[in-house]
């Protein structure tokens, strides 16, 4: 078997790490460094630049060059480089591919796994798509790992003999985590996470840009937002500024011909105080405070139980935080030993737990929990959207838990047990995962009849839902393999050969040839449509009659509406 | 002691009854050996067990009674005890009332049945069985709970009352019961009792996820027993202390934060009539704001909104004015966006008519209702122009326009003359364009239909000034 690293795939940086011969040890890139710009580019003769290089470019080709591409994974959001079009994960496989690729050249391997590290606020989307851009990379995806937890791990294994409660607050580049964990006898046990994955020192950067863009055009009366070259310049500077007035009072920025005013060069000439800096960006430190919150109740512990705040990530070195922390929590926060590595550090203690190479029984052992909770949806308030919660967030993992419920009405003889992922209280707010029917349940009166639904949840982010009809002893699940996205996709275009497949044959092609005009339908109306169409397939592939006839007549009846037949 | 919690102690290698660090230690330890990586199953097993133990052993009851000896009765007693662990409490029940027969009049049998009647939805059997109950054990106090939990439930709330009350002076003090005792005694028409009671739950219980949501209901209690300004600003003052102490525990939750706060509005608005309410409940939104935040994001908003509408509407110096009205229409636009501005056109024309007055009242919300300012400040200009008699004609002109569109408004009605005035380019009232009657204008004369422009670019040509 080939070696596992561990990665830290960040916002603004990317780090990799490996264990071996019995210790962590940091990977470092063709440039002699251990921190690697996460940048990439295509140059002017096309060929494609990642890392330092990237980033140097950056500030005279912006427009083809993507930073901070890890805010948009999980969205279809298309990139611009140059004159093609990239999504995000093709973005995020190109610079794994140069982690892995700089990595077989440290390490004299070739290097083919790795565990990957994403923010644990990350949601289902977001992790599907960090996987697939490690698989694009080449890559075989061991476990992805919540930050936090790989911090800790790093720190933990330098601590094993360690009683306490750590909060890990780490704030990064573009993405806020806060993890508490309790340490006892060498298990380190994360009691809750959570953060909010659109918070960072990017966002420090552009408050700063725009203080600065507003005083150049108070100055001049020129706008420069929408000058891509001129914004790249600034907000180069204004982190370096940022970072500068972590250890001064005070910083000059001074950007010479940043535009052309009047025929002559104009200067970006501006001096900003810590005073000032900290004033503009008060208000994102109070959006850590939720979070916290969240966290210290789901663990159930207080302010007083916590024995350390260990800071990871690069923006904690503003002192503004560890400041905010004192006041808010009443504790002096502790740096981690490298707060830009302890992450990718972590991923390499989880992979060498995973190859092998670490023995659990003599080394740390640590048990995570689930981020989201996961419920199903139910009638309780007669709305009929009610998530009714099956796991609470914040769990230990692996978890398995069943709950009873009832029909809902008088002889009903069909229940659709529809599984969902998020904290709001009104089912469809939240993410669909999964759904699937119970059917010929003896009619008898409302809540005669009783069904136990189990979720098991286990350590890869594989939900297994089931239920069971007491009455009956009827079962019936499915398998949701969350690190997947949802549901596992399924080859569907083998619904032709299947038995029973003539008689619905004019219904799906008169939905399928509506589904192919983008005109032709409302965007609910089309949605429901594809929806019973999948689902009028996947029934004649497995050679169910009854789900079948049950889909047939929903697609029909939608059919029906769609040319016209009003609602 | 039920034999999921022995298990669970067998599970860890654990006597029952070990203390919660051994508990600690025992499961950490086990970990080890079952790490949730190499053995998830076995992990789960130890980590239940561990749920069920870890927050201190389950709370054995000290029982007052012991159960009979006859093998009959604890044959029978087993079998209830297997139903009620699976939630079947009516079967058990009857497995006790069976027992019974072999002891009649038992207390252990009695106050068995009558929890498990509780349980099974039968309150009246178990307000009977407490009373049997209360025969054989005159001074024991949850006999008179249960008795008035039967009888409450059942609806018989004057039987219950007295019930209540000897278990409160035999020392009864669950917390459940507490918050029944307080809705009896308010039904009962002891009101002060009944705030006594909460007062006192309020004051001693330490909150947690358990019992978070009653602490809402007791303030939710509370608010109904609130008479006049003086006790609505003490009610939140201390509820705000409430939300702002406990805003951890109170996440996730929103309509029923806002609850004592939509009941004054709804059930007793002439209470909020003051500016100094007004002011107590806007800082009590900002504490609202910070548990509800993104969760529900126009909620506290959406309150704010409501509150805002009744307080004006209480406010004497407000009640009478268009005041109320602008808010009305400002926070609570149309979907026609034109409509909401006819409506805000015709109210401001009112005020303007007013405007000593209005400009005086206008100085007043900035102070004290300064949500509302904020909201309306960029109307309000107007008031305050020294060209305000151009704008008054601006506004006029428009709403005009818009009138003829849009029933309803009161400006017309009030000031009727207002409708016949002319306003500009052409007469509101009908369609027909000016008539001259002096001399015909000249090529470069200023157009006589008022547009600004020469005549010849403009109605020269269209045969009307001909
Ligand atoms: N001395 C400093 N003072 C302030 N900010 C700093 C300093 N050094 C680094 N930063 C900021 O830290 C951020 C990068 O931190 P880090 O490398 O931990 O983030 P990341 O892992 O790339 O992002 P994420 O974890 O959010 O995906 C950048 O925004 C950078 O500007
Ligand atoms: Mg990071």
């Amino acid at each position: 078997m080939s070696r596992t690293i561990g990665i830290d795939l960040g916002t603004s940086t990317t780090e990799a790490a490996v264990y071996r011969d019995g210790k962590k040890e940091l990977i470092f890139n063709p440039d002699g460094l251990a921190i690697t710009p996460s940048a990439v580019g295509i140059d002017e003769s096309g060929n494609w630049v990642v890392g330092e290089r990237a980033r140097a470019q950056y500030l005279m080709l912006p427009e083809s060059t993507a930073i901070e591409v890890k805010r948009k994974t999980g969205t279809d959001e298309a990139i611009t480089l140059g004159r093609a079009r990239y999504t995000p994960i093709e973005l995020q496989a190109k610079l794994l591919s140069y982690v892995r690729a700089y990595a077989s050249a440290y390490l004299g391997e070739s290097v083919d796994r790795a565990v990957i590290s994403v923010p644990a606020y990350f949601n289902d989307m977001q992790r599907r798509d960090t996987i697939r851009a490690g698989e694009l990379a080449g890559f075989t995806v061991e476990r992805i790992l919540n930050e936090p937890t790989a911090a800790a791990l790093s720190y933990g294994l330098d601590h094993m003999e360690e009683e306490s409660h750590v909060l890990v607050y780490d704030l990064g580049g573009g993405t806020f985590d806060v993890t508490l964990l309790e340490m006892f006898d060498g298990v380190l046990e994360v009691k809750a996470s959570g953060g909010d994955n659109q918070l960072g020192g990017k966002d420090f950067d552009e408050l700063l840009m725009e203080h600065l863009l507003g005083r150049f055009q108070d100055r001049t009366g020129k706008n420069l937002r929408k000058d891509r070259r001129a914004l790249a310049r600034i907000k180069d500077e204004a982190e370096k500024c940022k970072i500068a007035l972590s250890d001064s009072e005070s910083f000059h920025i001074l950007i010479p011909a940043i535009c052309v005013l009047g025929g002559v060069p104009a200067e970006l000439d501006e001096t900003v105080t810590r005073a000032q800096f900290e004033t503009l960006t008060k208000g994102l430190l109070q959006r850590t405070h939720e979070p916290i919150d969240t966290v210290l109740a789901d663990a159930g512990i207080t302010e007083n139980e916590i024995d350390h705040v260990i800071l990871v990530g690069g923006s904690t070195r503003m002192p503004m935080v560890a400041r905010d922390i004192l006041d808010y929590l009443g504790i002096e926060p502790v740096h981690a030993v490298h707060p830009e590595y302890s992450v990718a550090e972590g991923a390499a203690v989880q992979a060498g737990i995973i190859s092998g190479e670490i023995d659990p029984a003599e080394s740390l052992i640590m048990t995570d929990v689930n981020p989201y909770t996961l419920g199903v949806r139910t009638d309780d308030d007669g709305s009929g959207d009610c998530m009714n919660v099956v796991i609470p967030r914040n769990v230990t993992i692996p978890v398995t838990r069943t709950e009873r419920y009832t029909t809902c009405r008088d002889y009903q003889t069909e229940v659709l047990v529809e599984v969902y992922q998020g904290e709001s209280r009104i089912a469809t707010h939240n993410h669909r995962l999964g759904k699937f029917y119970i059917r010929s349940i003896p009619a008898r009166p409302v809540g005669a009849e009783e069904l136990d639904i189990s979720f098991s949840y286990d350590l890869n982010g594989i939900l297994k839902v089931s239920a069971v009809l007491l009455s009956t002893g009827m079962e019936k699940g499915i398998e949701i393999d969350m690190a997947k996205g949802g549901e596992k996709a399924q080859d569907l275009s083998g619904w032709k050969e299947a038995e029973g497949a003539k008689t619905w044959r004019a219904v799906i092609r008169t939905a399928e040839r509506l589904l192919s005009r983008p005109q032709a339908l409302p965007e609910a109306l089309r949605g429901s449509l594809r929806e019973a169409t999948d689902e009028l397939k996947k029934a004649l592939i497995h050679g169910n009659r009854e789900d079948a006839e049950a889909e047939g007549d929903t697609l029909r009846e939608l059919l029906r509406i769609a040319k016209g037949g009003g609602v | 002691m039920t034999e999921d919690v022995q298990r669970s102690y067998a599970l860890l290698g654990l006597d029952p009854g070990a203390a919660p660090d051994e508990i600690k230690k025992a499961y950490f330890r086990l970990v080890r050996v079952h790490p949730p990586e190499k053995e998830p199953e076995e992990f789960q097993e130890i980590r239940r067990a561990y749920e069920m133990l870890k927050d201190g052993p389950p709370v054995v009851e000290e029982e007052r009674f012991s159960a009979p000896e006859d093998p009959n009765v604890l044959c029978l007693l087993e079998q209830a005890r297997r139903r009620s662990e699976r939630k079947e409490y009516r079967a058990a029940a009857d497995c006790v009332a069976d027992a019974l027969t072999f002891a009649p009049d038992h207390p252990f049998l009695l106050l068995l049945l009558a929890r498990l009647q509780i349980r099974a939805g039968n309150p009246r059997k178990a307000a009977n069985t407490a009373k049997k109950l209360q025969k054989c054990a005159p001074d024991f106090s949850e006999a008179y709970a249960l008795a008035a939990n039967g009888y409450y439930a059942s609806g018989w709330y004057k039987k219950a009352f007295p019930e209540y009350k000897k278990a409160y002076e035999l020392g009864y003090r669950d917390f459940d019961f507490l918050t029944d005792y307080a809705d009896a005694a308010d039904d009962n028409g002891a009101c002060e009792l009944a705030a006594m009671l909460r007062r006192e739950l309020l004051k001693n219980t330490k909150w947690d996820q358990s019992n978070i949501d009653s602490a809402l209901y007791l303030y939710r209690s509370e608010a109904e027993h609130c008479k006049d300004e003086s006790a609505v600003l003490a009610f939140l003052e201390e509820y705000g202390q409430f939300l702002s102490a406990n805003r951890r525990l109170l996440r996730g939750q929103s309509v029923e934060l806002a609850a004592p706060l939509m009941f004054f509005a709804v059930e007793k608005p002439q209470l909020l009539g003051f500016p100094s309410v007004y002011s107590k409940i806007d800082t009590l939104a900002e504490s609202l704001e910070r548990i509800v935040r993104d969760m529900e994001p126009d909620f506290v908003e959406n309150v704010r909104i409501f509150m805002l509408f009744t307080s004006l509407r209480m406010d004497s110096d407000f009640s009478d004015s268009d005041w109320p009205l602008l808010a009305q229409v400002v926070l609570n636009p149309n979907e026609d966006g034109r409509m909401t501005r006819y409506g805000l056109l015709d109210t401001l024309l009112c005020l303007l008519k007013e405007r000593e007055q209005s400009l005086a009242q206008l100085e007043a919300i900035r102070s004290q209702y300064p949500f509302f300012y904020q909201h309306i400040k960029e109307y309000c200009g107007v008031f305050y122009r020294d060209k305000a008699e151009e704008q008054f004609e601006k506004l006029k002109r428009e709403h005009a326009r818009l009138s003829e569109q849009y029933a309803g408004g009161q400006f017309y009605k009030r000031y009727p003359e207002e409708k016949t005035l002319p306003r500009g380019v052409l007469a509101y009232s009908d369609s027909k364009p000016f008539v001259r009657e002096t001399k015909k204008p000249g090529r470069n004369d200023p157009c006589p239909c008022g547009s600004g422009l020469k005549f010849k670019r403009c109605c020269l040509g269209k045969g009307i000034y001909d």
